[in-house]
């Protein structure tokens, strides 16, 4: 956790202890520069979008805010923005960076006029690009995204301004970030040009790394980034519809995991993009490889059990099923799988006793399968109880 | 689905609930990735709660593992089967006796009743019964799921209501069919090619598209080694997919049966859509029109492909009356202009009264003059009755060297 990696010193990391991190080919933008004007000019100018309305925050929360968030003072907004983001109010968690950004210079309307780009300032809209993300407010990450333009600004990098430091100051998160949140523009698709570019920047660095003969955890660092650009592509062709690449291309994946571990967790999910796609061929394909790497774990079952549901063989659902006892078992994926299963074979009364054991009752499609269910089979005041409790 | 509810004017201690057991989806997953070596901690941090909110465990993939439950009425295309759940609550606080669900569907042509068990049961106050009913979609157009419910309270009074679930049914998939005759001197071959199109609105994985042939033909089937062969035949929304057979007749020294061989078989179709929604279809007896032979037709049974120059060969002729009389047939070889090939039997042969469906068996000898691919033409048939003659050049080359 991070409290335990460093606890004052989040978004103001050591740069030396991190440099492999920080490092990026200089791009060709910062290369036209001439050297006698470096540190001079501004390129990049984000600022918050003014005409979005600041996310509401629950009233029980606002005197915590005001807590953390009356004055910049690093270490006290930070472990503000921690306590929001375990506390799941990810709207106060952006708010209070909207804050620190005001604080920094780069607040609302401050689009477009010269502010001072730091590592703080950097990670700070980086957090705030993934909390805006994991909000849906697709619309503000776009706009307010827009002011890093393709993130090859020459002052984006350390050596513009400083002699003794090289490297980007554009997080990593950031640039993840950058490449998918075209997805949610009206040209969709070119998010994928920008995937590929990260990727094979990615892959120039875990080359270049090798050459140079680093360390053997700096090069597994960025082949663990390299791994989750490759993620980040099939996870976004998926979205875009295109199931055959994005099955070949995470089953290279697959493949080309030494980490057993991995390599289950990306057989089932491929036989469970199979599965949703309706590929029978491709289904038992990787369930015959899922079967062959953890056969007889409870997860495996649920998901042979999940197989029979694709062939219609709702009855062999239940047999599978009903090989972990529920004293066994009570992982809220087993449990949803079994009250599915209870309702296609008619036994809908049975289905919500069983996904009512979830604990806790938060949105989400267990939730919602509860009230499906009971919407089906209960009396509309049982409904209600049962809800409300 | 469009609900009614008739009659309905006193106030019900049941309630009917329908609901359409499409397959179960994956939930939709919001994905998320993040630095895996972040500095700073956030990103961990921010996966680590949002994994937790949603319960699934990794964010970073393009699906999730929850189940979903049907959230509405999708679409239903024919081929597939209708199953829902249908489910009688007691809504009121005291038994409710005798109840019986009957459930029907109407369409445009029939109406069917649909098996189901609820039949003069006693439902307790808050408790429901019902079940689980299939039914396999064979018409398009307009549906109507009636459900009505009849049941005493314990007054003894009989109450009576329905309720109608309309839902339209589309085509999921259009064929188009084409026919080539190859057939010729050396074979009777058809070949159909088959173009199947995706109408429907969700991605179908074709699982098998087969021609069933008719009793005259067998049936091969041409394809190609798919790109992916893991992966099945995948056909999004409007796409269209080509598959091409080649049909032999089963009897090859059929003559007279070109009016039989119009029927050519039907296409068997199956597919599935998300979650393995499955479906099937059969064409109607696909048709073709048979080719033109005129009265008689001449096959080259056997030839060298290959002959040395100066060296004479054979030809094995048959000659098929195809027509629905005798024919009293004559033999003519006209020599070529070029005369690279030179033909060497008899002109003028008599081949003798051939009744109807029967054919005959000639051999022609053969001397080549040129080296290079040479064609055999000059056969000359005449029906000596009509006078008609029946031309035929070109009917088999070889290469001469």
């Amino acid at each position: 956790m991070p409290e335990l990696k460093d606890k004052n010193r989040m978004l103001n990391y050591d740069y030396d202890s991190h440099k492999h991190l920080l490092y990026w080919p200089e791009s060709n933008r910062y290369k036209t520069t001439k050297p006698e004007t470096r540190g001079t000019m501004q390129y990049t100018m984000p600022g918050i979008k003014e005409e979005f309305i600041r996310s509401p925050i629950d009233h029980r929360y606002q005197e915590t805010f005001t807590k953390f968030f009356s004055s910049y003072d690093l270490d006290l907004n930070q472990k503000g923005l921690i306590w929001f983001i375990k506390k799941g109010v990810l709207e106060g968690a952006l708010n209070g960076t909207s804050d620190m950004l005001t604080w920094l210079g780069q607040g609302k309307d401050k689009a477009g006029r010269p502010s001072e780009i730091t590592q703080i300032t950097m990670e700070l809209w980086t957090l705030r690009f993934q909390l805006l993300l994991n909000l849906r407010m697709h619309a503000q990450l776009l706009a307010e995204l827009a002011a890093f333009e393709d993130l090859d600004a020459p002052d984006l990098f350390y050596q513009y301004k400083s002699a003794d430091k090289t490297g980007s100051l554009v997080p990593f998160s950031l640039r993840i970030i950058h490449a998918e949140a075209l997805r949610f523009s009206p040209f969709p698709w070119h998010s994928m040009i920008r995937i590929e570019a990260l990727q094979s920047q990615v892959e120039q660095i875990v080359n270049i790394f090798r050459m140079q003969n680093a360390p053997a955890s700096q090069i597994e660092d960025w082949e663990k980034r390299l791994q989750c650009v490759k993620y980040l592509f099939v996870r976004v062709l998926h979205e875009l519809g295109e199931y055959k690449i994005a099955i070949k291309t995470l089953d290279k994946a697959r493949q080309e995991t030494k980490n057993q571990e991995e390599k289950v967790v990306l057989t089932r999910a491929l036989m469970r993009m199979a599965m949703q796609a309706g590929d029978e061929k491709a289904m038992h394909y990787f369930a015959e490889k899922a079967s062959h790497l953890s056969n007889g774990t409870n997860l495996m079952i649920v998901h042979k059990a999940m197989r029979s549901i694709f062939l219609g063989s709702n009855n062999h659902a239940q047999d599978y099923i009903g090989r972990i006892k529920e004293n066994e078992d009570q992982t809220p994926q087993f449990l949803n799988t079994k009250s599915i299963i209870q309702l296609y074979t008619g036994r809908a009364r049975d289905a919500v006793q069983t996904i009512s054991m979830i604990r806790p009752i938060v949105p989400g499609p267990t939730t919602t399968n509860l009230k499906t269910i009971a919407e089906l089979c209960y009396s509309t005041a049982a409904k209600d109880e049962l809800l409300i409790r | 689905m469009a609900e009614n509810i008739s009659n309905s004017s006193t106030q019900q201690l049941l309630a009917l609930r329908v609901m359409r057991l499409a397959r179960p989806k994956f939930a939709p997953l919001d994905g998320f990735s993040h630095d895996p070596v972040d500095p700073t901690g956030f990103g961990e941090l921010l996966a680590g709660k949002v994994a937790e909110i949603s319960k699934e465990s990794r964010h970073d993939l393009p699906i999730g593992e929850y189940l979903i439950a049907p959230q509405m009425f999708e679409n239903i295309y024919l081929g597939e089967t209708f199953t829902f759940y249908v489910n009688v609550v007691n809504e009121s606080e005291s038994n409710v006796v005798n109840v019986s669900l009957k459930c029907e569907l109407q369409t445009s042509t029939q109406r069917v009743v649909l098996p189901c068990s609820v039949q003069d049961v006693t439902i307790e106050s808050t408790k429901c019964d019902g079940q689980v009913i299939s039914h396999e979609v064979k018409e398009i157009g307009q549906h109507i799921l009636i459900c009505s419910v009849n049941y005493k309270t314990l007054s003894g009074e009989n109450m009576y209501f329905r309720k109608f679930f309309k839902f339209p049914v589309s085509k999921p998939i259009d064929v188009k069919t084409k026919f080539y005759s190859a057939e010729d001197n050396a074979n009777q071959d058809v070949y159909l090619e088959a173009q199947i199109e995706n109408t429907s609105n969700s991605n179908m994985f074709l699982e098998r598209v087969e021609l069933d042939p008719s009793q005259h033909y067998k049936v091969t089937s041409i394809s190609h080694e798919d790109e992916f062969p893991e992966v099945g035949k995948l056909l999004k929304p409007k796409d269209i997919r080509q598959f091409l057979f080649c049909l032999s007749p089963i009897d090859v020294n059929n003559t007279l049966g070109y009016k039989d061989l119009t029927s050519i078989g039907k296409l068997d179709m199956s597919w599935r859509t998300s979650m393995g929604e499955k479906g099937r279809l059969q064409t109607s007896a696909l048709q073709r029109i048979a080719p033109g032979y005129g009265d008689v037709r001449l096959s080259v049974e056997k030839t060298p492909a290959c002959v040395d120059v100066q060296k004479p060969f054979e030809v094995a002729c048959r000659l098929y009356n195809c027509s629905e009389r005798a024919l009293d047939l004559q033999l003519r070889l006209e020599q070529p202009s070029n005369r690279q090939l030179v033909i060497c039997s008899p002109s003028g042969v008599s081949l003798g009264q051939l009744p109807p469906s029967q054919y005959v068996d000639f051999a022609l000898n053969v001397f080549p003059v040129a080296v290079g691919i040479q064609s055999i033409s000059g056969i000359r048939i005449t029906d000596t009755f009509t006078k008609r003659i029946y031309e035929h050049d070109d009917i088999a080359q070889i290469f001469v060297s």
